[in-house]
């Protein structure tokens, strides 16, 4: 800026001295002093254009001397080819894997989830106490949501709630489509501060029980159904068989707190039924707020925590501690994933500076072979900032060359990635190269640029500085050469070391003993449609048709229903009593999945004692199997 | 005096691309001078036949100070106001001899070619 200054005040002054000047011999030539300046001026010609035209002298220096470098760099490279593709590649490697890992983390850790205000969002509940499950979520007992929170305490300023991540619902209509619907309370997007694309936002009266089915539909949604057609907004759509009336539609790139719905339905709950201290089970949903100005996720959880012990007591079957939890929706979005994220990004980190230290290794190593050259080009007058600034010209060039390679590379990387990628990794589907991530990969050329180039400059300042020849070590001295290929050594180890932590951790997840027998036993889940299948007997005799069939295919060895799979999903019941013993909630809730006979059997878990189901179980007296 | 009214040059005293640096080569190894001395040396010597337009005057002049031809200063000159004199250096100077030398061939060569004869031909 200064030096910048100093060119505009020194132009300006110079050209006010040449009117000047020009005025003066005017007048002493007799002309009368205005007419003088105008003759003066108008000899002149344009200042501006002057001005501009001297600026760009300033500016077209520097582009045109690096052009100058960059030209006698490639023809360097053209003498040794091998030399240039090996740091290329060497710095491509580094870059693209680092550009390709950005765009897979930058969803999970950086990138601003699309709400207006989005730190100021939380998802907010008690901890769910499951014992065996690693990050139980947070969720909100429906009595204890409208008794507590309605309206919104402090240091919320509003709240509101989602039931579950959207279940599966059919389109039942011309091109059928098993779709995700979501109910949410009718103050949902305003909460997220989301303005519908189209139409309307729900109105408290399409909550209400029993009120005409109304729908916002995502941007994809729209597009597929509708073909973006702007009077979609108050058409219907037949969902489970019924009519349901768009009145929204969403911006595109909106993202649900949690799941990924197509459609969003006002919740329309039943008024609450009275008080029974034996109920057994009971709604729940996922709230979200948003916080007052200035308040964080800590002075919430501490101000709520006696609303969430409230909220639990009204549960008599518990009556532990409970867990109050505040925390940014984008944890709620990711969970555990940021840590692993973190950790990636910080090894890919390493594995960058390793890659720029050994291609300054070999930029250096290039300047020791080239310091005949330098000391030549010293002789003849170069001056030292120049060859700094020739060597620093390769590096550069180096990492805008490594940068577009790398970019090339990432793509195909990132293909990799997503195919290897399991599901659980949240958003992961979405990651993609864009503009945010090419800014990132530009950046990220620049300064390996200035990195690898800082060192090889500073030492052809060096070479330049030994002048004419008297000695021929210009190159790099030996406690230099130590220094670079310890640091090298050093990185390598400690990259070796933290990979190889990581990759331990990693089979220890995978290693985890499941309790079954994952090898040879597939799964597979069928949704009814209740339009089709409306009582449990048709439901029943679909499944028993189906499990009958498979057990009969050749090659199946055993086959069994079950509402969930191990590790999958599970429904919560509060703990019963045993033997007349009641249930404590300090032994948390417990997880129950249903299944037929032969599940046992099929997921070959070892019963360790007493018996499987037997067929008999179906009709007789209820029977279970713990954990 | 007689003074051309327009300021832009006239179009038989427009200067060869490349000869205004010359040019300025020449006047400032007389003696240092400032842009506006150069502009008046310049029409003074050529007797008033060659007019410089200023504004390309100190682009060229920054330039050639860029190359490292010319060497700049502020100084108060004897009516007692500030200005910036330029002054040759070395390389000008060498820069000076070299392109009045190819100056030199190629006012010979194209004056061979003006006022040459092929032989055999009688001008008509």
């Amino acid at each position: 800026m200064s030096k910048r200054h100093k060119f505009e005040t020194g132009m300006s002054r110079e050209i006010e001295s040449h009117l000047e000047q020009a005025t003066q011999d005017y007048i002493a030539r007799g002309l009368p002093p205005e007419e003088a300046r105008l003759r003066a001026r108008r000899e002149f010609g344009p200042i501006d254009l002057a001005k501009e035209e001297l600026r760009d002298t300033r500016r077209l220096r520097w582009f045109a001397d690096f052009l100058r470098d960059a030209r006698f760099t490639l023809r360097t490279w053209r003498r040794n080819p091998a030399f240039a593709a090996g740091v290329v590649a060497v710095l491509a490697l580094g870059m693209g894997s680092a550009t390709a890992l950005f765009s897979v983390l930058d969803r999970i850790l950086f990138r601003p989830l699309p709400y207006a205000d989005p730190d100021r969002l939380v998802s907010f509940g008690e901890v769910l106490p499951l014992a065996g499950v690693a990050s139980p979520p947070e969720i909100m007992w429906e009595r204890a949501y409208f008794q507590f929170w309605q309206p919104a305490p402090q240091p919320f300023q509003s709240v509101t709630s989602m039931m579950g991540r959207g279940g599966p619902c059919d389109l039942t209509e011309e091109r059928p489509e098993r779709l995700s619907c979501a109910r949410v309370e009718s103050n949902f997007f305003d909460v997220l501060g989301v303005p519908v694309l189209l139409g309307r936002n729900f109105t408290a009266e399409e909550d209400r029980k029993g009120a005409p089915p109304v729908a916002i539909i995502t941007h994809a949604l729209w597009q597929r159904r509708f073909g973006g057609d702007p009077a979609a907004a108050g058409k219907m759509l037949q969902i489970d068989g019924n009519p349901v009336r768009v009145v929204g539609v969403l911006p595109p790139g909106f993202e649900s707190p949690i799941g990924e719905p197509d459609l969003f339905l006002p919740q329309q709950l039943p008024p609450l039924p009275p008080f029974d201290p034996n109920q057994r089970s009971a709604r729940f949903f996922t709230t979200v707020g948003r916080l007052k100005p200035g308040v964080t996720a800590q002075q919430a959880t501490a101000a709520i925590a006696p609303l969430i012990d409230a909220g639990a007591k009204l549960f008599p079957q518990f009556t532990g501690p409970t867990k109050a939890r505040v925390r940014n929706l984008r944890d709620l979005q990711v969970g555990d994933a940021s840590r692993t994220a973190w950790l990636v990004l910080a090894a890919s980190g390493v594995f960058l500076l390793m890659v720029c230290v050994n291609a300054t290794g070999l930029l250096l190593a290039r300047i020791a072979a080239r310091s005949r050259e330098f000391e030549m080009r010293a002789a003849l007058g170069a001056g030292r900032a120049r060859l700094a600034r020739l060597a620093f010209a390769e590096s550069i060039l180096f990492a805008i060359s490594a940068g577009g390679l790398g970019v090339c590379f990432s793509r195909g990387l990132l293909e990799v990635f997503l195919r290897l990628a399991p599901k659980s990794i949240p958003e992961i589907e979405h990651a993609s190269l864009d503009l945010r991530v090419f800014a990132v990969a530009a950046v990220l050329s620049l300064v390996c640029g200035v990195a690898i180039g800082l060192w090889p400059a500073l030492s052809s300042w060096r070479a330049g500085s030994i002048g004419a020849g008297s000695r021929s070590t210009a190159g790099l001295r030996p406690r230099a050469r130590f220094v670079l290929i310890s640091t090298q050594i050093a990185l390598t180890v400690a990259l070796l070391g933290s990979s190889g932590l990581l990759l331990h951790s990693l089979l220890n997840l995978v290693r985890v003993p499941l309790g079954f027998q994952s090898e040879q036993t597939l799964t597979m889940a069928i949704t009814l449609n209740p339009a089709n299948y409306p009582d449990p007997q048709r439901q029943t005799a679909l499944f028993e048709q189906v499990l009958a069939r498979i057990q009969a295919a050749p090659g199946t060895i055993a086959a069994s229903w079950s509402n969930a799979s191990p590790l999958g999903t599970y429904i919560i019941t509060t703990g019963f009593p045993v033997d007349g013993a009641a249930a404590s909630r300090e032994a948390g809730l417990l997880r129950i999945r249903y299944a037929t006979p032969g599940y046992v059997e099929t997921f070959r878990i070892p019963v360790v004692k007493g018996r499987a189901f037997l067929e008999a179980d179906r009709d007789g007296p209820p029977v279970a199997i713990l954990s | 005096m007689p003074r051309h009214s327009d300021p832009a040059p006239s179009r038989d005293a427009a200067l060869l691309q490349g000869t205004l640096d010359l040019l300025i080569l020449r006047i400032v190894a007389l003696e240092p001078l400032h842009g506006y001395g150069i502009v008046r040396r310049i029409e003074q010597m050529s007797g008033e036949a060659l007019q410089i337009r200023q504004g390309s005057l100190y682009p060229a002049l920054y330039r050639m100070e860029q190359r490292g031809l010319l060497t700049a200063g502020w100084k108060t000159n004897d009516s007692g106001k500030e200005a910036k004199y330029y002054r040759l250096t070395k390389a000008g100077r060498q820069a000076l001899a070299e392109e009045t030398e190819g100056w030199k061939r190629l006012r010979t060569a194209i004056d061979l070619v003006l006022e040459g004869h092929l032989p055999g031909y009688e001008e008509v």
